[in-house]
């Protein structure tokens, strides 16, 4: 870089810190014509009365200002209880496994979402790095500056060291080209990665998206993962899974926001399905389709104009969201190559909902269980057994 | 070294007497060839008649290693497949049953196999005895910890540990099957 061009990106950085407008910078990944025409193509899958054709895949849920609207009125209403008791009961979590982050981080957050925990764990960062690097990654802009805002607002993080990040974390390259980022602007720095609120279990491939999101973590960084729990398997959990998505009528409304604001369609609440099951022994899966229930065929338009039949009794998947069985958490997390340093549980103190969903933080740092150096307390046993 | 004096004395004897019974054949009189005949007739059928009998006696002998060997590895099947080994058992503290070896290893004691025509068996059951030397250690050691020391965290990491993938009896199972293979084709 020349002088005169160092000077140029000191003095936008000066200006950012100095003014009073809210001004943010922000590093657009990728071409969101492309996006467009990603979600144009999942709306055009098969026919199917289960949710298995046509699709709104995870980020695109929150893609536009709509959507980011819909989801902090969802975050904020009482009876959307994952979100809620996740928000609620961060702050303890987060104070029991805060202690095992040294000095120095920066942090990197997958899907800032409305920012409320993001600026917990930065407030608790920046008191042994009051120079970190900030650098929120969302799919969806408006998301972004949203969450950012909330994350940052009245901290002693300065304007320039928050770098908001628009990406689609879900794709192998783009996270190949975001881990030379990170690494260049952090050098040999330790980052604390963080993928929290339950995202992970959003994707279809869940396992795949966490290997990827974990391969950027080097030996000094470290990974904080949140996901939904139970303690048991059945389909009558399933089934309570489902009734705890199914009271929100601010989450159906998130949840369709998608559908309003990329098709024509005329959205009424009722038509939102939960369709709840058992996967293998990992999760109970909750699937939000959106059925046509008119007893007629319905002309959509999609975003291109082009216009694709929307049968009787056809579905489009807008969500997917999963509570995984505690048990298999420690199996989910190896296969990303992590281990656990600590983790914290805690359990939904609400009548009604099922005995056992509750929420769980853990704090990651890599290197498979099967590494002996790291391998804490199950050691003895797979010395003794392991071929 | 008796043995070998024995052996040679014997064989020497009678190839002498087969020489010599031969001789008295070719010299005889025409009218008078009998009786060397039937001598050297009857030295002939002792001869062969010592190799006949060992080589059934020994063949019967490898038959029956075998068969013993077969019963064995279908007891260890049982063992493995079944109770303490099996996809359902529970977690918990026990006493685990231990993969045998007799007939394996008499088999080699009485060298019942011949390292000629059985080098590829040999092989396949010494690595096999190995292994259930090495599954028995790794049984005790197991259940010694879950007995005294292991908390009972640590006595459920042991259970999975040994029903892992990566567990040393899946090794084991290997091997299994592919000695119950090789024996399987082995003509009865
Ligand atoms: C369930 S919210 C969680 C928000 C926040 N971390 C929390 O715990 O409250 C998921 C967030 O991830 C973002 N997201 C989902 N899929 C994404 C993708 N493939 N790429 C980038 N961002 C994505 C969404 O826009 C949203 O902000």
């Amino acid at each position: 870089m020349t002088a005169s061009e160092g000077r140029l990106v000191g003095d936008l950085a000066k200006a950012i810190d100095e003014s009073d407008f809210a001004w943010s910078l922000v590093l657009v990944g990728e071409d969101q014509r492309d996006k467009l025409a990603a979600l144009t193509s999942d709306l055009l899958g098969k026919p199917s009365t289960t949710g298995d054709g046509k699709q709104i895949t995870s980020g695109y849920a929150y893609w536009g200002i709509g959507p980011t609207i819909a989801w902090a009125h969802a975050c904020a209403d009482p009876f959307y209880l994952v979100m809620k008791q996740s928000l609620d009961s961060f702050t303890r979590r987060w104070s029991r496994v805060r202690g095992k982050v040294g000095s120095g981080f920066h942090h990197v957050s997958f899907g800032v979402g409305t920012g409320h925990k993001d600026r917990l764990v930065l407030d608790h960062l920046l008191d042994h790095n009051p120079d970190l690097l900030y650098v929120p990654v969302d799919m969806s802009s408006e998301m972004l500056r949203l969450g950012t805002q909330q994350a940052t607002h009245g901290l002693r993080v300065r304007g320039h060291r928050v770098v908001p990040v628009q990406l689609d974390f879900s794709i192998p390259e783009n996270l190949a080209e975001f881990r030379d980022l990170v690494h260049r602007m952090v050098g040999d720095e330790p980052v604390l990665y963080s993928l929290l609120g339950n995202t992970m279990a959003n994707f279809d491939h869940d396992a795949e998206l966490l290997a990827g999101l974990t391969g950027l973590v080097r030996p000094q960084d470290l990974f904080l993962l949140e996901v939904a729990t139970t303690d048991a398997l059945s389909d009558e959990l399933a089934q309570d899974a489902v009734e705890e998505y199914a009271r929100s009528r601010a989450y159906r409304e998130f949840a369709t926001s998608a559908l309003m604001h990329n098709t024509d369609l005329t959205i009424t609440l009722d038509a939102v399905r939960f369709r709840g099951a058992v996967e293998g022994d990992r999760a109970l899966k909750v699937k939000v389709v959106y059925q046509n229930g008119t007893g007629g065929d319905i002309m959509m338009m999609l975003p291109d104009r082009t216009r694709v039949p929307f049968p009787d009794q056809d579905t489009i998947r807008l969500y997917l969201t999963r509570k995984y069985a505690r048990k298999a958490l420690d199996g989910v997390v190896g296969a990303a190559g992590m281990r656990k340093v600590v983790g914290t549980h805690s359990d939904f103190p609400v009548p009604r909902s099922a005995q056992g969903f509750g929420m769980d933080l853990l704090l990651l740092a890599p290197g498979g269980p099967d590494e002996p150096a790291t391998s804490g307390s199950g050691s003895r046993a797979r010395d003794i057994w392991e071929h | 070294m008796t043995r070998v004096v024995i052996t040679a004395l014997t064989f020497g004897a009678l190839a002498v007497a087969m020489v010599l019974g031969v001789s008295w054949l070719v010299v005889s009189p025409p009218g008078e060839r009998w009786e060397p005949a039937v001598n050297s007739l009857a030295l002939l059928a002792g001869i062969t008649g010592i190799f006949a009998e060992r080589w059934a006696a020994q063949r019967e002998q490898r038959e029956q290693a075998i068969g013993s060997i077969r019963l064995e590895m279908a007891r260890n099947r049982e063992t493995l497949d079944g109770g303490e080994f099996g996809a359902a058992t529970r977690p918990g503290r026990r006493l685990y049953p231990r993969l045998i070896q007799s007939a394996v290893d008499s088999a080699f004691s009485s060298g019942a196999l011949s390292p000629r025509r059985d080098a590829e068996l040999i092989d396949l059951l010494h690595r096999w005895r190995s292994a259930v030397g090495s599954v028995n250690r790794r049984l005790e050691m197991t259940e010694t910890l879950m007995f005294t020391s292991a908390s009972a965290e640590e006595v459920e990491q042991l259970h999975r540990a040994l029903h892992s993938k990566g567990s040393f009896i899946q090794g084991v199972r290997a091997l299994l099957d592919e000695t119950q293979a090789y024996l399987g084709e082995l003509p009865r």
